[in-house]
């Protein structure tokens, strides 16, 4: 017994030495790649606007339409499955490293998703010492285990999309693909009649996502993108989930209401997502809204004579 | 308690000290009992009083079997052990099912009759340690084992941790007389590949299983939101799964219990690689075929005329789809595989009839595609188990059938399918090695490169392993 006590002794010694040598080069090499959430933590990044929430954020904003339409360079941070206490943090975490940019758009659907996940997040906690601290002190066990094991900060599919756009470029825009066929739509048609629930942390973290950018001269917009018809007719407190989410922003927050503006299920990949066609389509819909708040050179001459309300 | 939990590693570690502290005392086979109704009863203490009656129940009947003074009296007891066997298991497996099926079957007739069903828990593991009781009385009666006189050996036999809850199915004749033997002394090249054989079995579970389980998951909690090509991915996925799962469970019992000197039988020899359906069933669950194989289809017959192998194939594979689960869609896979093997038996039957002999490299490449075709079959046969109804399996294969083999970009968990793929590389290659042979020079091998090849795995693990703590699929059944 006590040789094969020496042999995983052994074993244990040897992946504990391939983790502290990996785990540094992994870093390093992530850091080098063109990732946008790398970009936050790189320092010669500079955005004109950030894109901040879940899914919807990412696949809504593709930076090759923001481009043009707010004449600046876009970086949309939008990380799937994120609550907006996370968003929090990569902002927070922006706004300390870079120059602060003229325009942060908020997708603000991350207010419903359960305030202590973590989506993609833990990977950067290598980089970031605010999320290592949100990390710690909401899932306890997960951080000392990437104290334990270094290695286990890049086992998420964060690193993997990273490591896979080293070798071939990621696309800028990550709108989808698909339309909602008709199994979805029966299913849809299924659910049950649900809520938007009322998650205190996240609202707080909002608050802290629109004090910090007030704080540093960044203009905020607040733009809520369409859902599947079908699928909203199923959230009980659809409208007084995004009236009362009005009613909490400042005034000098843009409130852009664009959850009605699609009415075609072609313009959907899923209930919760548009497709390219519904991107585009959307924001033909928003451009002039859009460019006012680029302020885009010529757009803000024009603007001189406009009124200041943009909320529909 | 889930041998991927941290539980299991203070569980382990405890078990290590106190094996080795007592293993020369006469509390050594009283501990080793005690420590695996630890084990079981962690799940819900409840389960035990029902190990121990049927370890009880067979236990005596064993002895009586033994003891009769004739074989009228030695099958009575023999019933009375099936009997009793058959019921509990009926009891907490089926009779929900039966009860649903036969509402249903009359509702369909026109007669309306009030729901009922019973909240029964189904305890882990009880498939596994039924089969293990009866095979014992049944051996006993058979006189191809002696009736074991310590009821402490017997019972530590049934409950023996690292394989009550999901297998391998261990027969009397294996086991039972390394427990009576006290403490073995296994030689350091036993512990080691028992050590080794934890480290794969881990890294089919949390490498393999536990990733395509990610991507099966998705597709089966909302198959609506798929087209084709993701449902066709998902059900190989499922193929992955469910082998790095029980092959997984199997390797980290087999391993657990060479490591203190036990060997118990292999339960999977590279299935994937299999020619035939026939060839499929003498590699996968090896321990659950070999049982139904003595226990089912031989005492009916077996294959002594087509018509019995016709009869005796299609029940034994149904009564194994059964033995899975209670539900329709277990029974329509094991039917499935029983078409399956009589349709190769029909084929078979026709290649000889024919006379047509191809030549040697034609038979070889034949061979090779017989491989993947293998594998599809199963694959498509593993759509009914993994479905939670028969629902489900018609809505995945109405999609399939659309046709869309489209790949969306911004595809969802395609970086899960990327960690699949890796692994799943690092399987295959490890598979065909051994199915090459190369596993005697591995044993040749000096212990310090074999260390680096764990220690590479368990890295390899801490970057695309999922720790998501997903319990293993068969201790359902």
């Amino acid at each position: 017994m006590l040789r094969l006590l020496a042999s995983l002794g052994l074993m244990a010694a040897t992946v504990f030495a391939m983790d502290r040598l990996l785990a540094p080069e992994i870093g390093a090499t992530l850091l080098a790649s063109s990732d946008r959430f790398m970009a936050i933590y790189r320092p010669e990044t500079a955005a004109d606007v950030v894109v901040v929430g879940n899914s919807r954020a990412d696949n809504h904003f593709p930076p090759s339409i923001l481009r043009p339409m707010t004449c600046g360079e876009p970086l949309n941070i939008g990380m799937g499955g994120a609550p907006t206490t996370v968003n929090a943090l990569l902002w927070q975490d922006y706004l300390e490293r870079h120059a602060p940019p003229r325009l942060l758009i908020v997708e603000p659907t991350s207010l419903v998703d359960p305030p202590t996940d973590l989506a993609d997040v833990p990977l950067l906690a290598h980089y970031s010492p605010r999320v290592d601290d949100f990390l710690r002190r909401t899932h306890g066990d997960l951080w000392t285990s990437q104290r334990l094991f270094h290695l286990l900060a890049f086992n998420n599919n964060q690193t993997i999309r990273m490591l896979v756009g080293r070798v071939r470029p990621a696309r800028e825009d990550r709108t989808l693909d698909g339309a909602v066929g008709p199994e979805q739509r029966a299913h849809v048609a299924r659910l049950p009649e649900e809520a938007m629930p009322d998650l205190p942390a996240n609202w707080e973290a909002l608050d802290t996502i629109i004090r910090a950018a007030r704080d540093h001269g960044t203009r905020v917009a607040v733009v809520v993108t369409p859902y599947l018809p079908a699928y909203a007719a199923k959230v009980g407190n659809f409208d007084a989930f995004f009236a009362e989410l009005k009613r909490r922003l400042p005034a000098d927050v843009a409130f852009i209401d664009a959850r009605r503006a699609l009415t075609s299920d072609d313009h959907f990949a899923d209930p919760l997502h548009m497709n390219d066609a519904g991107v585009r389509a959307l924001f033909a819909a928003l451009e002039p809204e859009l460019r006012q708040l680029g302020t885009c050179p010529v757009d803000a001459i024009a603007h001189l004579d406009a009124s200041g309300a943009t909320a529909r | 308690m889930n041998f991927a939990s941290l539980q299991f590693v203070f569980f382990i570690t405890a078990f290590t000290a106190l094996f080795l502290a007592l293993g020369r005392t006469r509390l050594f086979t009283p501990f080793l009992l005690v420590a695996s109704y630890v084990f079981y009863g962690y799940w819900d203490y409840r389960f035990c009083s029902l190990l121990a009656l049927t370890t009880a129940i067979d236990f005596w009947c064993g002895l009586k079997v033994a003891d009769a003074p004739d074989r009228a009296r030695a099958r009575a007891y023999l019933l009375i052990s099936i009997g009793s066997n058959l019921a509990i298991l009926f009891f907490f497996k089926y009779f929900n099912f039966f009860i649903d099926s036969a509402q249903t079957a009359l509702a369909g007739l026109g007669f309306e009759v009030g729901r009922t069903a019973l909240e029964v828990i189904l305890p882990v593991g009880i498939s596994f340690y039924t089969f293990q009781n009866l095979s014992y009385t049944i051996d006993v009666y058979a006189g191809d084992l002696k009736a074991e006189r310590s009821f402490v050996k017997y019972a530590t036999f049934v409950a023996f941790f690292p394989q009550l809850v999901a297998g391998p199915i261990v027969r009397a004749r294996d086991l039972l007389p390394q427990i009576s033997e006290g403490r073995p002394e296994p030689t350091f090249a036993m512990q080691f590949a028992g050590l080794e054989k934890v480290v794969w079995g881990y890294f089919l579970k949390l490498g393999l299983a536990d990733n395509a389980a990610a991507v099966v998951d998705a597709r089966f909690a909302q198959p609506e939101f798929y087209n084709s090509l993701h449902h066709v991915i998902g059900l190989i996925c499922f193929s992955l799964q469910i082998y790095g799962d029980f092959a997984g469970y199997s390797l980290i019992a087999i391993g657990l219990a060479e490591m203190f000197g036990y060997t118990l039988c292999p339960n999977f020899s590279r299935p994937y690689f299999a020619r035939g359906m026939r060839d499929f069933w003498r590699r996968w669950h090896i321990s659950l075929s070999t049982w139904f194989r003595d226990y089912v289809y031989v005492p009916m017959g077996g294959n002594r005329t087509q018509w019995l192998r016709l009869r005796n194939v299609t029940i034994t594979m149904v009564v194994s789809g059964l033995w899975h689960g209670a539900a329709w869609t277990f029974v329509l896979w094991g039917a499935l595989h029983a078409g399956l093997m009589l349709a190769e038996d029909a084929l078979r039957w026709l290649g000889r009839r024919s006379g047509v002999r191809l030549p040697a490299p034609a038979r070889t490449m034949g061979r090779l595609a017989l491989i993947p075709l293998v594998f599809l079959l199963v694959t498509l046969t593993w759509l009914p188990f993994r479905a939670d109804g028969m629902h489900t399996v018609g809505t995945i294969l109405s999609i399939i059938a659309q046709g869309d083999f489209s790949l969306p970009h911004g595809m969802q968990q395609v970086s899960t399918l990327l960690r699949v793929a890796v692994i799943g590389m690092v399987v295959f290659l490890v598979d065909v090695a051994v199915e090459a042979g190369a596993a005697r020079g591995w044993v040749r091998t000096g212990v310090v490169a074999r260390c680096l090849a764990c220690s590479s795995l368990i890295v390899l693990l801490l970057l695309l392993g999922n720790f998501d703590n997903r319990a293993f699929i068969y201790f359902q059944f």
